[in-house]
């Protein structure tokens, strides 16, 4: 049972996304929120997209940060979440859907879903259990919530100007300058070796 | 012959590398394109984005809302940093805001458990104010560093026969394992710590445990003064300005370098007393192509060393 559900949520994080990001969104928040959302989701980029759009529908981003720029979001209720995730995340709503929808986003890596769901000694264990009957995944993601929320406050108001700006839309590459740029380099380079 | 071989050789490699360097420019076009970006934070408070992965011309071809940008460089910034290990202030059981206890607690009670503390604030105490320790502030905090290496020993080893040269072969100095001292490549160290016996010193008793808490403690100085108190600064002044860290230099508009240059000065002056070399540059593509033939000898001696 390598799972039935994991293997599932592979092939979910494999689709294109489903969802798309609502059009009345506030672009300066929306950046704002990404770095506190992305730190641990690097394996899960593709379904990204697909909670971000999920929560800002749930939320409506004006409440979503409050003047620090930093919230603990609201539950999403499990009937939202199955319709916008699809029936492959149910197994998982259940358990998260009183907890924070960082965690959510968490859970998308493989491993780090295994850890949370077995403890860290059961990493390459198959999942025996459902998850939502187990009381103590919710022990533990209570834990790893709050151990989560800790670091990326930590990481958010110390950083925030920073990861503010570098993610903006103003930030633009000329890429074509570079490429050609760079070429020249690579060329020179090998004419001089 | 040998000499010979060795050009195959570095051709063969570069040839070899070619197609994955693109490769990994595009990769990094795409995270940019995309703003799909994962910041990640270091043991030692840096802040790592695409733009810090990005080869160093290439920022040159940034813009932010089509205007250019500025880089502001710290001139022997880690070297600069350094001279702060020699405050008794730095070391102190209290956790001020430039202390070890305050930005490496657990680096402190490392330190601190294996006695070793004790012995390197005792040799502050008697060295802070010796002559080669204030010879080396004052060449840190002028920027003329390097220079002096060159000036010294460039003729005796060809390793610091350039500025370049010697900037890679102090920060050799800063991190290699003093237990390996003694061999023959560490020649030109034992020469230079022969004439700055106090300063080599206390670099050896921080690296005494480990050789990489000395690189941790400079990192880790750097990312407080400039991430945590030039920027938050400079936010709290020019709210809503672009400004971001590629490690030791800054990258803010054009339009604000001045501003934002005397900031990190008056910072500087506040918390460390004296004022770094600052090197202010625009980023611009005529730049980029200006400082090419820079850029491929400096890859070049990499290449080949």
């Amino acid at each position: 049972m390598k799972g039935k559900v994991l293997a599932a949520w592979d092939q979910q994080l494999r689709k294109p996304p489903v969802a798309t990001v609502p059009q009345n969104f506030q672009a300066a928040k929306y950046y704002r929120f990404l770095p506190m959302l992305r730190k641990d989701t690097i394996a899960a980029r593709d379904s990204f997209h697909v909670i971000l759009s999920a929560l800002m529908s749930a939320f409506g981003m004006p409440n979503f940060l409050d003047d620090n720029g930093y919230q603990e979001p609201r539950p999403l209720s499990t009937e939202f979440l199955k319709a916008v995730l699809g029936n492959d995340y149910c197994a998982y709503v259940d358990v998260l859907v009183n907890h924070d929808v960082i965690q959510l986003v968490s859970m998308q890596g493989q491993g780090r879903a295994r850890r949370y769901l077995l403890g860290p000694h059961y990493r390459n264990q198959p999942l025996k259990l459902r998850p939502y009957k187990c009381e103590r995944i919710r022990r533990q993601l209570r834990k790893a919530h709050r151990e989560h929320l800790l670091s990326l406050k930590k990481l958010y108001m110390a950083y925030s100007p920073l990861i503010y700006h570098t993610w903006s839309p103003d930030l633009q590459l000329d890429e074509a300058g570079a490429l050609t740029y760079y070429q020249t380099f690579l060329t020179q380079l090998l004419t001089h070796a | 012959m040998r000499k010979r071989f060795s050009k195959a050789k570095n051709l063969y490699t570069l040839e070899c590398s070619f197609p994955f360097r693109l490769e990994r420019l595009y990769g990094l076009f795409n995270l940019l394109r995309d703003h799909d970006y994962f910041p990640n934070i270091d043991k030692a408070g840096r802040l790592y984005t695409p733009l810090v992965m990005l080869p160093e011309p290439i920022r040159h071809f940034l813009t932010y809302h089509g205007e250019k940008l500025a880089s502001l460089d710290l001139k022997n910034s880690q070297p600069f940093h350094l001279s702060l290990l020699f405050t008794t202030r730095f070391w102190g059981e209290k956790a001020c805001r430039l202390s070890l206890k305050a930005i490496q607690p657990a680096l402190y009670t490392g330190l601190k458990r294996t006695g070793v503390l004790t012995q390197i604030r005792d040799h502050v105490r008697k060295a802070s104010s010796s002559p080669d320790v204030q010879q080396y502030i004052q060449l840190a905090t002028t920027g003329t560093l390097y220079e002096h290496l060159v000036a010294t020993y460039g003729e005796q080893h060809p390793s610091m026969a350039s500025r370049g040269e010697a900037k890679q072969q102090f920060m050799v100095f800063l991190y290699f394992n003093p237990l390996e001292k003694h061999a023959v490549r560490y020649q030109a160290y034992r020469q230079w710590a022969a004439d700055f016996p106090n300063v080599a010193h206390l670099l050896e008793l921080i690296k005494q445990e480990n050789h990489t808490y000395l690189a941790r403690l400079l990192q880790a100085l750097e990312a407080k003064l400039l991430l945590r108190l030039v920027v938050s600064e400079f936010v709290r002044q020019y709210p809503g300005v672009f400004i971001t860290s590629v490690h030791d230099s800054l990258l803010t508009l054009d339009s604000k370098k001045q501003e934002l240059e005397a900031i990190i000065r008056q910072v500087y002056l506040r918390e460390m007393q004296r004022m770094p070399e600052i090197e202010m540059k625009t980023l611009c593509p005529e730049n980029a192509y200006h400082d090419l033939p820079k850029y491929i000898q400096k890859k070049l001696k990499q290449q080949s060393g």
